[in-house]
């Protein structure tokens, strides 16, 4: 569920970095106050163990697979705290190293797998562990709180995904950024993380928890008691989001409805943009906003096709050499 | 010394005749697979010479800049631009990289055109195309900057966020043991391909069972870095060590975040 | 006893890493019920050898043929093919670490019958078998993980025979073990040797080598010689 650039406004990103900055501060004072240097260096080891575990694919019964993220286990091992800071690299390193995108949205998918997912999820985990009597059933514990945890971060991706549509229209009034609203973002997600997702979480979480308690049980985190500050503050902003999600797909859905589509049969002015053309199929104007091309001046276009054209050109050439060349790679030391 | 004779069981004695199964199960190939990839897409970054031209940290400051105004930009026009100059920079790259580059904007970008048809379906097809654009292009410019940049001065260039000490001793640390963890997780995966002789649950266990040996394996690390560190005299403070300021290939190299504003104004004029 | 046929054939291998070439026309042959060592300096190839002996990568020029058949991406992507191949050939690798991830040793000795499909209790006679012969029963219900090296390297050792594999593959097999460890290695190969198994060893150590090797195999950098 890793939320990609350009599907979500940069002021909706500039907000998670707002919320996120106050959470990272938390954890870096917990982390701080409770590991001694000696265990300074698991963090980064935790950011790697995560990191690594975002490429396992986990097969689940039935044929299909699944990445897990791994945010509550984390937890269990080495406390919310460390777990919040860990996963926070992980996902540094995804975005800038990797360049797999995701940069400016990087805060908003901190704050639903490195805030709400490791926070709730082990804060549920420490909640039925207490009434857990056996080995299985703290297992059970912690995927149980793998899994409400996931679920939570997926319903929060929603909710970002969903108010962008809302908020962020061009002059057409379609969609700049994501162009689902809450009305189809929140079942979409629910529908993938209740489901795959959550299950892929729940058996990663408790596989691996369960080697280690077997092998090494005095690893997993002792410590003080979940803090209910930081729960009860989510839940709190949670409580808060739902009206809001539920004024905002009411609005949302009617969007979509039948007396938005007829004023726009009615009106029939879109810059080039009819329905009828969507009737009949698309016709490629259809799918650029008019404006773009028409305004910039000849010369602009030509160089740009020019410097497009050239390029490619090189490009392919290269290609096409450098595969020649890998053949003659053993030639010389024939004997 | 004595050494005994070991009774070898019969049926190690005869030919094993076994007709395996021939269902499929990717989740090994793919995750050995990804594995993998990272491995050898840092042990490139870590090898990469630190080049003359403008300090890491200018130039992955200049590229967030760049997503930014490409994710404001209205003008679809402004996107492709930017994506132009980034073929003409990837004309002047090694092929390998090139292929590289775009193996990560290409499904990046396919993937954007899969979830967005529906959408363009419903009634706002400018946007399946918008952010389509946006996508790769962005994804393109930052698979440049991984592909020509050294990875250890990378980190330190995101420094320029005013982050604190812990985090950016985190981030270097894991950087090191994604390496040595994840060689140590591709030896077991490879370990497996040859034993996962056939179907049966135990796939999935044998998956996490590797995760878990790298969760203990991993803190083994950690405490054997302490101990490193100790003997180092660490007191458990990290202070960044200061670059040597601002050169004359770092002013030049703005020219490049500053056209892109200019650009970024002008079209958004025209589209205003 | 050594047969005529010839089960691994290597014919002009090429293979190279990045740039760097790895093995350079190798060529070599073993025959069914032979042991072979594999001898060579550090950065010889030796571990790119015995992984495109194993099946786990594929050489950019050159033949590879296991009992007649070739190996090779085409025929390794059938996977009823390829786990047959893999039950064929048991693969002790050079760091032990890397095979043993279950958190009971009797789980991870079951692990290959149980993929094989064999019963419950097929599999349970075969890990009490190997248990037996490798002289590991206080270690039965103990995690891998934390074994001495020289017990590890047991638990790997009935690992991977519980599946019956016609060669035995072992990369540095006595490195790091003690010097009883290491007799014992080398005096239960022997009665591998003995049962008719092909094996197939990469050492450093002359001693080993010259007290196992039907046919030495010697390596040098990249290019080889018989």
């Amino acid at each position: 569920m890793h939320i990609p650039d350009n599907y979500l406004s940069p002021s909706t990103c500039a907000v998670m970095t707002a919320v996120m900055v106050p959470v990272w501060a938390h954890a870096v004072r917990k982390v701080r106050k409770e590991i001694t240097k000696e265990k300074m260096p698991l963090l980064g080891v935790g950011a790697a163990f995560s990191f690594l575990g975002m490429m396992f694919n986990v097969p689940l019964p039935g044929g299909t697979t699944g990445h897990a993220v791994g945010g509550t286990m984390i937890a269990v091992l080495l406390g919310p705290d460390a777990a919040c800071i860990a996963v926070t690299v992980a996902l540094v390193i995804q975005a800038f190293l990797f360049g797999d995108g995701g940069i400016l949205s990087l805060c908003a998918n901190c704050f639903n797998m490195a805030f709400v997912l490791p926070y709730l999820g082990y804060g549920c985990y420490r909640l039925f562990e207490r009434h857990a009597k056996t080995e299985r059933g703290k297992l059970a514990a912690a995927g149980a709180g793998a899994y409400i945890g996931i679920n939570a971060a997926a319903f929060c991706a929603a909710v970002e995904f969903g108010l962008q549509p809302l908020l962020f229209k061009d002059s057409a009034g379609q969609a700049l950024y994501c162009p689902y609203p809450l009305s189809v973002s929140v079942p979409v997600m629910a529908a993938g993380h209740l489901t795959v997702a959550g299950i892929v979480e729940i058996l990663y979480t408790v596989g691996v928890l369960a080697y280690v308690r077997r092998t090494s049980p005095q690893f997993i985190y002792e410590g003080k008691k979940a803090n209910g500050k930081m729960l009860g503050i989510f839940l709190m902003m949670l409580a808060a989001a739902v009206p809001l999600g539920l004024l905002a797909s009411g609005t949302a859905w009617g969007e979509w409805g039948p007396d938005e589509i007829s004023s726009v049969l009615s009106g029939g002015n879109a810059l080039g943009y009819t329905p009828q053309g969507m009737a009949d199929g698309f016709s490629f104007r259809a799918l650029l906003p008019d404006y773009s091309f028409g305004s910039l001046p000849g010369w602009f276009g030509y160089i740009l096709s020019a410097a497009a054209g050239g390029a490619v050109l090189v490009i392919l050439f290269r290609l096409v050499s450098s595969r020649m060349k890998d053949k003659d790679k053993f030639a010389s030391q024939e004997q | 010394m004595e050494i005994q004779e070991r009774e070898i069981p019969s049926w190690l004695l005869k030919e094993e005749t076994y007709a395996p199964s021939a269902k499929r199960d990717g989740f090994l190939q793919k995750t050995t697979i990804s594995v993998m990839s990272v491995l050898s897409r840092m042990k490139r970054g870590g090898e990469r010479e630190i080049t003359a031209y403008a300090a890491p940290a200018v130039r992955t400051g200049s590229a967030v800049f760049t997503v930014v105004l490409i994710s404001l930009s209205h003008n679809i026009m402004y996107p492709v631009t930017v994506l132009v100059i980034l073929l003409v920079r990837l004309a002047m790259m090694e092929s390998r990289s090139v292929v590289r580059v775009f193996k990560g904007s290409v499904p990046a970008a396919l993937f954007s055109l899969v979830i967005l048809l529906p959408a363009a379906l419903l009634g706002s097809p400018h946007t399946l195309t918008v952010i389509t654009v946006k996508v790769f292009t962005c994804v393109t410019m930052l698979g440049i900057i991984a592909e020509t940049t050294s990875w250890n001065e990378m980190t330190a260039g995101l420094r320029i966020f005013r982050v604190p000490d812990i985090m950016i001793f985190t981030l270097d640390t894991s950087l090191k043991y994604i390496m040595l963890l994840g060689e140590q997780c591709f030896g077991m995966l490879l370990a497996l391909k040859v034993r996962l002789i056939g179907r049966g649950r135990s796939g999935r266990g044998a998956l996490t069972g590797i995760m878990g040996v790298t969760a203990l394996k991993s803190r083994e690390m950690a405490a054997e870095m302490y101990q490193a560190m100790e003997c180092r005299g660490f007191d458990g403070s990290y202070a960044a060590r200061k670059r040597n300021g601002v050169r004359k290939a770092d002013v030049l190299y703005m020219i490049f975040p500053a056209s892109v504003l200019l650009l970024f104004i002008y079209m958004e004029g025209l589209a205003g | 006893m050594i047969s005529d046929e010839c089960l691994i054939r290597m014919d002009k291998i090429c293979c190279a890493y990045d740039d760097v070439v790895a093995l350079s026309f190798f060529s070599a042959e073993i025959r069914k019920g032979e042991t072979a060592v594999i001898m060579g300096p550090n950065g010889c190839g030796k571990s790119t050898l015995l992984k495109i002996m194993n099946g786990l990568i594929f050489p950019e020029q050159g033949e590879y043929l296991f009992g007649g058949t070739r190996i090779d991406r085409r025929s390794m992507a059938d996977t009823a093919f390829a786990r047959a191949f893999h039950q064929k050939l048991g693969y002790l690798f050079q760091n032990v670490d890397s095979q043993l991830f279950h958190n009971n040793v009797e789980d991870e000795i079951a692990f290959g019958p149980l993929q094989m499909g064999l019963d419950e209790s097929e599999a349970a006679k075969r890990t009490d078998d190997m248990i037996r012969m490798l002289d590991i029963e206080k270690l039965r219900r103990r995690a891998p993980y934390h074994l001495s090296t020289g017990e590890k390297k047991k638990v790997a050792l009935a690992s991977i025979l519980a599946v019956n594999p016609e060669v035995i593959v072992l990369d540095e097999p006595i490195s790091g073990l003690d010097m009883i460890s290491q007799i014992w290695i080398t005096d239960f190969l022997k009665q591998m040797k003995k049962a008719g198994r092909t094996i197939v060893i990469a050492t450093h150590n002359e001693q080993f080598a010259e007290e196992l090797e039907d046919r030495r195999i010697t390596m040098t950098n990249p290019i080889q010689q018989d």
